[in-house]
């Protein structure tokens, strides 16, 4: 853009340049110097911890030669069944949740079931609440001996459902994890152009064949991708193992790495050998991701339009029968948990004999009186709303430098800011905790070292959001406002602040929630006196405090979709989407 | 036996009327094209034809078959309509190899593989698409999807074709190639059509007859040099070719064919010919179309024609390579003229216009 050479003829051009040019040229120095100072920042954020995994972790058990360390911690019997424990219950249950959620994601947004509309909000709640409170709330429902279901239900027909049983844990890790399926599925079935169905049914099949045969494997490529993502998900959870697997000592990677780290003695060796595992697999799958979604085969456009396609007419026993399965689902993946964390709730002695007696708010009553989880929420409200802001603030300068194409290192920003999608957070844990235990940054003891980690593991929520938006905005908008003399700092504050404030909000709205119930990192980074909410939660169910935790966690719930409720209406962005 | 028939179909949504009791006969082998501007109703007919909506009222049928009736409740879905139709995005499954986008509809009507395989074969060569058969629709350019979108429609014979502004998204070289390709492909295979576009000339160099539609109402239906020549509503006037629409009133009563004289904003009055009938002293809507208005200089020796000659001045002049345009100002209004290469005449200067009283129509304003 040469605005000298637009200047209308009269008066030396050239003695009117320098002026201009000096402050561009000083305008590009700062520019470098921030750039570099971002760089900086994220690569001691990012890469520090991940290098102390490695350095731990590839060093293997004392003793012997380097090879035969290395071969000896990960054949060791524990790592490997954590491993297989891993594999066998995830790989299952994301096959699950991809058949569930991409048959929910094809009625609700192709066919006329019933109450479509209410369908595709409820179905996300799940995803809403956490993993943890979700499997209290089945183990309240569908425990082997006292579960509500069992005693009030299934015992007296002679069964026995065992929530801490396998196919129990699969179950579980499929009704949390379909909603994410369902989010990607809905979202490319929407991206698909309509007229590419109407054209099969002026050919001659009918709407039902059409949708098949079309919508399918157009769509086809997308889910595949969730399918990938989910997966990777399922193996860096931490607190349904937690709930359902710890007692009965069974182990998984995750929950593996957290048992080593606070065993007596600490086995820092074994705990960083795991976690490079987890991390290795982890990498692989996010790699294999993006691989796929990059090839040629995938039909749907992120971002691109979105349409409103005819819908499948079901006929009066269709609509019926698929109106009953979407709703029935809902019923046994949303209802049914908040009901049994209610009933828990109201009793003050826990019990699945449900007679009136007993009937009352002491728990609740309990609960607000309870010093350690005020503290708790305060610490976790704090730590969550500082956490986001700096990483909103971080994010937002990083997606800014990458958005004007001319710098260079944005291959390294972009690199940085997505890496800590493929890390698990307990492994993050694991290399923030090495890093910052001992010189030069001794962190570990404070909040500081958790709110670290909470920076490190949002960083891509916020670039996401973030980058959106600013992708969205056209260039000539920023030009405009430098052709009529605003420097880049002006330009920036004016123009381009104000339009990705929406943007910026949903990523603040998201990180906000996700950090607030941020549960495998915190598990293994947090102290007395540092305690966050979810860490308590786990602390209260090892106390079987049921009533209490079921109150509180139909608090934090309820708390969770009126915010995000309140958010998307202020803000009028679809959160769920951008998420 | 008409290949399409509407009988005083009606679309209302709420308050809104988009089709408004349209009737029209589409004869067998004949290509009518629907004509009007965004909104007019044009795509909501060829929605109800292909079966994607259901008529308000009034009766549709294809052939000798009723396929929709809005009373009635009787709803053909589209497929089993057996029709083609070409989409203005083309809709080409892009998972699909060209071949298996135009084998589609055969499949589905479970012809033979043997069969099939030849009949797409010929589909495709009659668009000049034979050797990208095994290619995928993101590979090829605009133009060769719409052909293969064309192909597609009419490999398995249907009974109608419909295309929706096939041609809008092609650059304007390209458009005038297809339309003739179009038309020949239609002709050649004796194919009943319906066509909707916006584009005057693609309408009329394509049609066997046009219907103009405005707010979903049918204003003129006819062969193009009818409609062009006879106007007979001020919307038809202004849609096709160049006009100058006038609001005058008329003198006599007169009826159509016939005739007529009207007065002019300034006074002047001129001799017209009416396209519909008119009662004296109607407001009336006066059509001079810019290529048939003559321009001369002030100071030529009369010419002993037949027209007369009326002063007129020169207000903005245009060159466009074939042709010159002018903005002229006469008889209390501004008028847009075309003349072919000859005399210029600067902004400013004095000339005298002239037609013949069979190009000034007259149109009734009722």
């Amino acid at each position: 853009m040469d605005l000298v050479a637009t200047r209308p003829a009269g008066g030396p051009a050239s003695s009117r340049r320098p002026e201009r040019g000096a402050s561009y040229v000083q305008g590009r120095r700062a520019g470098a110097v921030g750039r570099l100072l971002l760089i900086g920042i994220l690569l001691v954020l990012v890469c520090y911890p991940i290098l102390w995994i490695f350095i731990r972790g590839l060093q293997g058990r004392d003793g012997g030669g380097a090879l035969g360390r290395f071969f000896r911690t990960y054949s060791e019997p524990e790592l490997v069944e954590a491993l297989v424990n891993s594999l066998t219950v995830n790989v299952p249950a994301t096959a699950l949740a991809v058949v569930i959620g991409s048959l929910f994601a094809w009625a609700v947004t192709r066919t006329d079931v019933l109450g479509g509309r209410f369908l595709d909000k409820l179905v996300v709640v799940p995803f809403v609440t956490m993993t943890l409170v979700g499997s209290f709330a089945w183990v309240v429902l569908a425990a082997p001996r006292t579960g509500l279901l069992n005693v009030a239900v299934f015992n007296r027909l002679g069964i026995t459902i065992d929530i801490y049983s396998r196919p129990g844990i699969i179950f579980v890790m499929a009704v949390y994890f379909m909603p994410f399926v369902y989010l990607f599925a809905s979202g490319a079935l929407r991206r698909v152009d309509p007229a590419l169905e109407d054209a099969s049914v002026i050919c001659g099949r009918n709407r039902f064949s059409s949708s098949l045969r079309i919508m399918i494997p157009l769509v086809a490529p997308a889910i595949l991708g969730a399918m990938i993502l989910t997966f990777a998900m399922t193996m860096e959870e931490f607190g349904v193992f937690a709930i359902l697997a710890t007692p009965q000592r069974e182990y998984v990677l995750t929950t593996l790495i957290w048992r080593y780290m606070n065993s007596f003695p600490a086995d820092y060796t074994g705990a960083s050998a795991t976690a490079c595992l987890l991390l290795a697999i982890t990498v692989l799958v996010v790699w294999a991701q993006r691989r796929l979604m990059r090839s040629r085969r995938s039909f749907v456009t992120v971002g691109g339009r979105e349409y409103r396609p005819a819908r499948i007419h079901l006929g009066p026993v269709g609509r019926v029968v698929v109106s009953a399965l979407c709703w029935g689902y809902v019923a046994l993946a949303v209802v049914l948990p908040a009901l049994g964390l209610l009933v828990v709730s109201l009793y003050s002695v826990y019990t699945a004999n449900l007679t009136t007696d007993g009937l009352g708010l002491d728990n609740w009553r309990r609960l607000a009186q309870n010093g350690s989880v005020l503290e708790a929420a305060r610490n976790s409200f704090f730590l969550s709303l500082g956490a986001s802001l700096a990483t909103l603030v971080l994010t937002t300068a990083a997606a800014y430098v990458m958005h004007r194409h001319v710098s260079r290192g944005k291959g390294l920003i972009l690199f940085l800011t997505t890496v800590p999608v493929a890390v698990p957070g307990v492994v993050l844990a694991v290399g923030i905790f090495q890093a910052y235990i001992h010189p030069p940054v001794v962190l570990y003891g404070t909040v500081w070292i958790l709110f670290v980690a909470y920076v490190t593991r949002h960083l891509p929520y916020g670039m996401r959001a973030v980058e959106a938006s600013l992708q969205q905005m056209h260039e000539d908008l920023e030009h405009s406002a430098a052709v009529a003399g605003a420097g880049r700092f002006r330009v920036f504050c004016t123009i381009v602040l104000p339009l990705i404030a929406p943007g910026m909000a949903a990523g603040f709205t998201i990180m906000f929630i996700a950090m607030f119930r941020e549960l495998s990192s915190s598990v293994l980074l947090y102290s007395s006196g540092n305690i966050v909410n979810s860490v308590l939660m786990l602390e209260m169910y090892g106390q079987g405090n049921n009533g209490e935790l079921a109150a509180l966690s139909l608090v934090l719930t309820v708390a969770t979709i009126a915010f995000v409720a309140m958010v998307q209406r202020l803000t009028r962005i679809n959160l769920t989407q951008s998420g | 036996m008409p290949g399409l028939t509407l009988s005083r179909v009606s679309k209302t949504y709420r308050e809104v009327t988009a089709v408004a009791d349209l009737s029209l006969d589409v004869s067998d082998g004949e290509l009518v094209t629907l004509l009007g501007p965004s909104g007019c109703g044009k795509s909501t007919t060829l929605r109800m034809v292909a079966g994607f909506d259901v008529p308000s009222s009034g009766e549709i049928h294809i052939g000798d078959v009723l396929v929709s009736s809005g009373d009635g409740g009787i709803a053909l879905p589209p497929n089993k309509r057996d029709i083609g139709l070409v989409f203005q995005s083309y809709a080409l499954w892009p998972h699909m190899t060209v071949a298996a986008n135009v084998g589609y509809g055969l499949r589905a009507r479970r012809v033979g593989k043997d069969q099939m395989a030849k009949r797409v074969q010929d589909a495709l060569t009659l668009v000049e698409m034979a050797h990208y058969a095994d290619r995928y629709p993101s590979e090829l350019s605009g133009g060769q999807q719409q052909r293969v979108a064309l192909a597609r429609a009419i490999a398995y014979d249907p009974t109608l074709l419909l295309l929706d502004e096939p041609l809008s998204n092609l650059d304007a070289k390209l458009r005038e190639r297809m339309r003739v390709d179009i038309r020949e492909l239609q002709q050649r295979l004796g194919l009943t059509a319906l066509y909707v576009t916006h584009d005057q000339a693609e309408a009329m160099s394509m049609s066997d007859r046009i219907a103009l539609m405005c707010d979903g109402v049918l204003h003129q239906i006819g062969p193009p040099e009818e409609v062009y020549l006879n106007p007979r509503t001020p919307f038809v006037a202004r849609f096709i070719g160049t006009s100058n629409l006038v609001d005058c009133s008329v003198r006599d009563s007169a009826s159509v064919g016939a005739q007529a004289h009207v007065k002019m904003p300034d006074g002047t009055t001129l001799v017209g010919r009416c396209t519909t009938a008119v009662q004296a002293g109607d407001d009336v809507v006066v059509c001079l179309r810019a290529e048939k208005i003559r321009v001369r200089a002030d100071d030529a020796a009369p010419d002993p024609g037949a027209h007369a000659w009326h002063r007129a001045e020169v207000t903005n002049a245009a060159f466009y390579g074939d042709s010159r345009e002018y903005l002229i100002a006469a008889f209390g209004t501004t008028l847009q003229v075309r003349t072919s290469l000859g005399q210029s005449f600067a902004p400013g200067s004095e000339v005298r216009i002239g037609f013949e009283p069979g190009d000034l129509i007259v149109i009734g304003a009722g």
